[in-house]
């Protein structure tokens, strides 16, 4: 009798096969593309568990079995080996945004003043990074009027839309806190004229002095106080390797 | 005989599969071209980037809870389970709840080791509120409401408290309505598969199993079974995630009841893992009510679309649907009766 188990020989694909996807994805880097860096050490601990299933696995693909119809649920597994191989190619586009929706701190939500260090660059004005983007932007928010007339620098991408006048729009970045799926988008508003020549999505480093405006949320009857950075200077940035900032 | 029958039924169930993709695939194509519908390739890429991330990091977790599931399998008698277990019934569903605050463990990986403990003979009453709790007041969990919701200390409590009232209520009543006293852990295939190939129970192997190659063999069986229900959840998720506006749900934010039914909704469906889920709900603390803020948090870590499938898969029908609607039930009493308290002025 062939000492082949077709069913165990699939199960060895799958987990060799996803083994070996979290060991590509660890080694290029392409793994900050769908989990937050936090998660990092889970995957790693994965792919040795993984591992060990595999070689494990070896051991019993030649040994006989009586039944030899091929388990059809394996098929689903593979597939979605494929899309996840097939995934790798991905960019990360911010048409998530829309559906999302954007969270801007208002100065009702009431924060702790925080005493931390601002980063100024040559001409003195503070500096947003990716590492404070979301402190930053959150305290600004919150606490306007500590800011008010500061001038500050910051890169996002250009969101647009309809509830926002036409000189407005927002400079965000996608916050991920565990993975691509519970992303959510943060930023600040800005004012600048020639909003209609931006293009949304686009990548952008801006200059800007901090101001205010009155916004009406649409299911509320009252006024909300948001910042709003009046642009001086904008151009168009590269995007970034990794487009993600992590509260 | 039989082989050949199975071959049968399993021909006619790809032959219906196929029908079913080909129709699908027609009338997507319909509505694309009727109702001039762009479905750009940024879509499809949003998509899989959305499911790639959710299946990247449940399995971990999947493979923990297999891991933890085949040591009891192994190592744990029913024996020792018996002794282990209150016999006051009060005290059993206290001691399943608090067992939530020492095991780590989110909503993927709890629903291998409860079908397991329950097998092993933990009455069902506790062994549900054990995997309803846990994933909610889990230390983790915890700290990241904590953290998300930092000048919020009541959101916290509110989870924890409403949690564990919750867990053990649906616990209760879970048993109270098994008149039958039935056993609904659904034996599936990869069981059967798995004693034959350890050998235990099978006159068939032709050496000794070690207490570690069972191991290997449970875990890498119940890892494959879960895989395919996590990749179902994941599935139906990430299309919701891509084609579903969270702007439609605004207007309903501040009506006291509706608040908790759409924001429930929205928990079922996002299936996020119960350790995010905080910084979700504080995305929406500003346009929904306090509670359906909590009920959010509180059904999240109980049950979603990815749980469902999984649950499915290893109890019987009869058993999910109770569940989810006593789930259904607590989760709104909750989130009601916080926005009563917070309109009186205790939140």
């Amino acid at each position: 009798m062939k000492r082949f188990n077709i069913n165990e020989f699939l199960r060895l694909i799958i987990l060799s096969g996803f083994a070996f996807y979290f060991f590509y994805i660890l080694k290029t880097g392409k793994i900050y593309m769908f989990i937050s860096p936090r998660m990092i050490i889970y995957t790693k601990c994965t792919l040795i568990f993984l591992s060990i299933l595999s070689i494990y696995q070896l051991t019993k693909v030649f040994t006989v079995k009586l039944n030899q119809k091929i388990n059809k649920v394996y098929i689903i597994l593979i597939l979605t080996l494929i899309i996840c191989f097939l995934g790798l190619g991905n960019k990360v586009n911010s048409n998530l945004a829309e559906k999302k929706g954007i969270n801007i701190t208002s100065t009702q939500q009431s924060k702790n003043d925080k005493d931390d260090d601002e980063s100024k660059d040559d001409e003195g004005n503070m500096v947003i990074a990716d590492y404070n983007f979301v402190s930053k932007t959150d305290d600004i928010g919150a606490n306007l009027e500590k800011y008010r007339g500061k001038k500050v620098v910051i890169s996002g991408f250009v969101y647009k839309d309809n509830t926002l006048k036409l000189d407005e729009f927002v400079i965000a970045r996608q916050l991920m806190t565990c993975c691509a799926a519970d992303t959510s988008i943060v930023g600040l508003l800005c004012g600048y004229d020639n909003t209609s020549s931006l293009q949304k999505d686009q990548w952008v480093r801006i200059v800007g002095t901090i101001d205010s405006t009155q916004y009406k949320d649409s299911g509320s009857s009252k006024e909300t106080t948001l910042a709003l950075i009046k642009i001086e200077t904008i151009e168009n940035i590269k995007i970034p390797g990794n487009v993600y900032v992590y509260p | 005989m039989e082989n050949r029958k199975n071959g049968k039924i399993n021909d006619k169930k790809i032959a219906g599969a196929l029908i079913i993709m080909v129709i699908c695939l027609f009338a997507f194509n319909g509505i694309r071209i009727n109702t001039n519908v762009t479905f750009k390739y940024s879509y499809f890429q949003s998509f899989t980037t959305v499911f790639i991330s959710i299946i990247l990091e449940a399995s971990f977790f999947i493979l923990l809870g297999s891991f933890i599931s085949a040591i009891i399998q192994v190592f744990i008698s029913e024996k020792l389970i018996a002794r282990i277990i209150p016999k006051n019934k009060f005290l059993g569903y206290l001691c399943a709840a608090s067992l939530g605050l020492v095991f780590p463990v989110c909503e993927c990986a709890i629903v291998p080791i409860t079908k397991r403990l329950m097998k092993k003979g933990v009455p069902m009453g506790c062994a549900v509120t054990f995997m309803l709790a846990v994933p909610i007041v889990n230390p983790v969990v915890i700290l990241s409401t904590y953290y998300a919701f930092t000048g919020k200390i009541e959101i916290v409590i509110i989870r924890c408290v409403c949690g564990i009232v919750c867990a053990i209520l649906i616990g209760f009543f879970m048993d109270y309505f098994n008149v039958k006293k039935e056993d609904f852990v659904k034996n599936n295939k990869y069981d059967m598969e798995s004693k034959c190939a350890c050998g235990c129970e099978s006159s068939l192997s032709s050496f000794k199993t070690s207490k570690i190659r069972m191991v290997l063999n449970h875990t890498s069986s119940e890892f494959l079974s879960i895989m395919k229900y996590l990749i179902f959840g994941a599935f139906v998720s990430s299309l919701f995630q891509v084609f579903f506006s969270r702007n439609a749900i605004a207007a309903v934010g501040h009506d006291p009841i509706g608040s908790v039914v759409v924001m429930m909704m929205f928990a079922y469906i996002m299936s996020v893992c119960s350790e995010a889920d905080a910084f979700i709900a504080k995305t929406f603390l500003n346009q929904f009510t306090i509670g359906s803020i909590s009920a959010f948090l509180i059904l999240g870590p109980m049950i979603d679309i990815k749980n469902t499938f999984m649950l499915c898969g290893n109890f019987k029908g009869k058993f999910v649907a109770r569940l989810i609607l006593f789930i259904i039930i607590f989760a709104y009493f909750a989130g009601v009766i916080v926005n009563i308290l917070s309109s009186w002025g205790f939140v």
